[in-house]
């Protein structure tokens, strides 16, 4: 051993502490005095109130003050009713409690700079009194509701609340009417998060002048008349900070994404899609300066986004992260110059040769995914339709062994192409893809038998295999 | 530039000193003594070997980008990426790893000082408290009583 174990330094063993597992803290307070002191509050900082755990009795009340984060999933209990937490930043509540008892425990943390109600299965409309408890919360900058009905007279206390948000998450909330919202202005709201299409969205966003984030999507096509109104805020200049924009599943056309991108001055992320959305050469044309800052691309429907711009995106893009777009072709990816985001977790596109020279392209293209070592997610082939062209061959006598470097690799699909691996490939995968989980894609549509053994043995291993999308 | 160093044990290492920025302690030495960089650099704290390991850490991640706030260190809140170089780098012995931890301290190069308690942190993955006590010679300063009550409480947190 050293002359002094690095351990005995608290800065040292803080920094340990940081970097260990959930599952690790508790033992690690075990172990001595010293080591309590550093790990104890880790335990603490984050806890939940649910029905699978037992009542919560002194020891909670004893750490009261290390606690940051809360989340209550149980209903209430006479034990909860006198539990105090001096620093409470983050307050979570999952179907359970009601007004009252919300109102309750609002009146008694004020240092709350976080709310999350969240009643997907019962609906909450709160109340006046509640309304007003939040309002005076001046820490409060991030709230979250979602099955909240806002109620006629509370309509306002809502857009006075929104006054001093610097984030609004909303998942299926009412809203009665406009209320004053037409005299209001939100300077500090910097992300919003909007689920459904509600006219009053529309006069919402307009009044959120310091956006940087939004996201407005929903399960249905947002097609309700609202495109145009949204594309005309954001080409009159509404939000000049805004660098992440997600619309989904809008039906965006060419000119109306063009006018979008236009307005942007920087592009972190960008996800405009939906069935119908289309992208054209004079949009990537407008994406092109953005290409040294963007992180996300998600344009998989945009049946107008080409192979050729894709391969674009990936060999001009440095800082991406996640991409998928509707196609690639393997010639151009062959053809073009080298991929050069290197940090990229999440890849899907539809990668497809011409049979003529599979043998030739196929190597290549391997070469460049396999430099893509960060890479988590791969997706090949389309979700759900037939792929007429030639897919990627995913066996090792057509140079799957050069795809070895995807260490961190969890997840591959490759729905919708003809495989035929064998026994060799999987030997292969479960020695070389050591992080993988999940597998979907049918292994050898060919051979029944084989195919089923194959999968078996995955399955030994922990890793699930899907045949098709559930 | 070059940069010259001198080990605790007396042994000479000359780097670029772009290398030897990546601690901050250097970085700050190289402000203050700008003019006069005719002698090598003392560390009186790291022995030849560990040095010798430091430096290469450091040339390896020249290019890397400065993390300047501690608090991205944590890392259940944002993993820090660990290349396989980096887990080549860490296949080596406790001690080893120990003495390039203080030496990564006491010259502030601080992912390799994030790098060192991560292998620490691996280290007690899994382990009992027991198991934890014998391999890094800590001792038990609880009382039984005091070690119950913990393990009591425990039971209520998330975990």
């Amino acid at each position: 051993m050293p002359s002094i174990c690095p351990l005995e330094l608290p800065e040292i063993l803080q920094s340990v502490a940081n970097q260990t597992s959930e599952r690790s803290l508790p033992a690690c307070a075990l172990v001595s005095k010293a080591w309590y002191q550093v790990f104890n509050p880790h335990l603490w900082k984050d806890i939940n109130l649910s029905e699978k755990r037992p009542n919560p009795p002194e020891a909670i009340q004893r750490h009261c003050h290390l606690v940051r984060t809360l989340e209550i999933t149980c209903q209430p209990k006479q034990e909860h009713a006198a539990l105090r937490f001096p620093n409470l930043a983050s307050l979570t509540v999952k179907n359970s409690l009601q007004d009252l008892d919300i109102t309750q425990l609002v009146t008694e943390h004020s240092t709350l700079s976080r709310l999350d109600l969240n009643f997907i299965k019962s609906g909450l409309q709160p109340s006046l009194p509640l309304w007003k408890k939040l309002l005076e919360l001046r820490n409060l900058k991030d709230l979250s509701i979602s099955n909240i009905s806002i109620g006629e007279k509370n309509i306002n206390a809502f857009w006075q609340l929104c006054t001093q948000l610097e984030r609004l998450e909303c998942y299926w909330i009412s809203i009665p009417h406009r209320g004053l919202l037409s005299s209001m202005e939100f300077p500090r709201m910097k992300e919003i998060n909007l689920w459904e299409e509600i006219p009053v969205y529309l006069e919402l966003m307009r009044r959120c002048t310091g956006l940087e984030i939004l996201t407005w999507s929903s399960w249905e096509g947002l097609d309700g008349g609202f495109v145009p109104g949204f594309v005309q805020l954001a080409s009159s200049g509404t939000w000049p900070e805004l660098e992440s924009l997600t619309l989904f599943p809008f039906a965006i056309t060419n000119e109306e994404t063009f006018k979008i991108i236009s307005s942007m001055r920087r592009i972190t992320l960008l996800s405009i899609d939906g069935k119908g959305s289309l992208f054209a050469a004079d949009t990537i044309v407008q994406l092109r300066p953005h290409f040294h800052s963007i992180r996300e691309l998600d344009l998989a429907f945009n049946r107008g986004l080409t192979s050729a711009m894709a391969q674009e995106i990936l060999s001009s893009c440095p800082l991406l992260v996640k991409f998928s777009v509707p196609q690639l072709k393997a010639i151009d990816v062959a053809e073009g110059n080298p991929w050069v985001c290197f940090g990229i977790q999440e890849l899907s596109a539809c990668i497809y040769f011409d049979p003529a020279t599979i043998k030739e392209v196929q190597p290549l293209v391997l070469d460049q995914l396999s430099r893509l070592t960060r890479l988590e997610e791969l997706k090949l082939g389309h979700p759900t339709e037939a792929v007429f062209q030639k897919a990627m061959d995913l066996r090792l006598e057509s140079g799957l062994g050069k795809l070895s470097t995807l260490r961190r690799l969890r997840y591959i699909r490759f729905t919708n192409t003809r495989q035929k691996m064998g026994e060799k490939e999987i030997e292969w995968i479960l020695e070389h893809w050591t992080s993988l989980e999940e597998i979907l894609g049918v292994l050898n549509p060919y051979n029944p038998g084989i195919c089923k053994a194959l999968m078996e043995r995955l399955e030994s291993h922990g890793i699930s295999i899907q045949t098709r999308f559930q | 530039m070059k940069v010259t160093l001198e080990s605790s044990d007396g042994q000479v290492f000359t780097v670029d000193k772009e290398v030897a920025e990546l601690s901050v302690i250097i970085k700050e030495m190289l402000v203050i003594e700008q003019a006069n960089q005719d002698h090598p650099i003392p560390l009186l704290n790291v022995g030849a070997v560990e040095l010798a390991k430091v430096i290469e850490y450091c040339e390896h991640h020249r290019n890397d980008p400065t993390i300047d706030d501690d608090e991205d260190y944590d890392s259940r809140k944002k993993p820090i990426e660990m290349d396989d170089w980096d887990k080549q780098f860490t296949i080596v012995n406790k001690e080893m790893m120990f003495e390039l931890i203080l030496a990564a301290n006491s010259m502030q190069v601080k992912p390799l000082l994030h790098l060192g308690c991560r292998y620490a942190a691996d280290i007690v993955k899994r382990m009992s408290p027991t198991e934890i006590r014998d391999l890094f010679q800590i001792d038990d300063d609880f009382t039984p009583e005091e070690q119950d009550k913990i393990e009591w409480e425990k039971q209520w947190t998330k975990l």
